[in-house]
């Protein structure tokens, strides 16, 4: 599926016009980006340290997992939402940036394995899974959320 | 008598484990890919930018 017409529509687009118009409202929706992304990171280092049993060790992990949801659903949406401002301002010029599709492959990824994969999985007391299991999922979150952020940050210098 | 075989945990459970850690090694498996092609990327820009070394 080629998705220049999308691109090609939102370099022309009303928010085109406004992010490429007015830095300072650009620089605003991308404090919010940041802030989108720090809560979101917060969130998964809370969740998957707290499952390879190195912080706080003395709250149920289900509590904590349970607890990191709702703010991870507000940095999602947060870098979402902030995501495709910024981008109208350079939609063209990123779609012929391979490492935005790595950010977009590793953004998809991660989405379908929190809804599908882990939030699943970790529904059930955290007794009853193998130790190893839960070890493996918290250290692949780590690695995905790693790889959005770092690919995303790569976007700049490529 | 005390019954010290461990209890299979439940199927759906059981399947869950399963297609989880598929998951985890197939997304691990393509990150050490990729970042791998990306530092052998930078690894040559380098070397053509200052040389070997010797």
């Amino acid at each position: 599926m080629d998705l220049y017409p999308f691109f090609d529509w939102l370099d022309t687009s009303l928010l085109a016009d406004i992010s490429k118009a007015y830095g300072g409202v650009f620089a605003v929706v991308q404090m919010f980006h940041l802030l989108g992304m720090s809560l979101l990171g917060g969130m998964v280092l809370m969740g998957d340290l707290r499952l390879l049993n190195l912080v706080m060790k003395d709250i149920p992990s289900e509590v904590v997992i349970e607890n990191t949801y709702k703010w991870f659903n507000v940095g999602l949406a947060t870098m979402i939402v902030s995501g495709i401002f910024m981008s109208s301002a350079v939609s063209l010029k990123l779609y012929y940036n391979e490492m935005f599709w790595a950010k977009m492959t590793a953004l998809a990824v991660g989405v379908a394995f929190v809804y599908f994969v882990r939030k699943p999985l970790l529904s059930t007391p955290h007794d009853a899974l193998r130790p190893g299991v839960v070890k493996l999922t918290a250290i692949t979150s780590i690695a995905i959320w790693f790889t959005v952020a770092a690919s995303g940050r790569w976007i700049g210098f490529s | 008598m005390t019954n010290d075989i461990e209890a299979d945990p439940p199927a759906p459970n059981r399947h869950r484990q399963t297609f989880t850690v598929f998951f985890c090694v197939a997304v691990l498996g393509s990150f050490i890919w990729f970042w791998g092609e990306q530092i052998a990327e930078v690894m040559e820009m380098l070397e053509l930018a200052y040389g070997d070394g010797s």
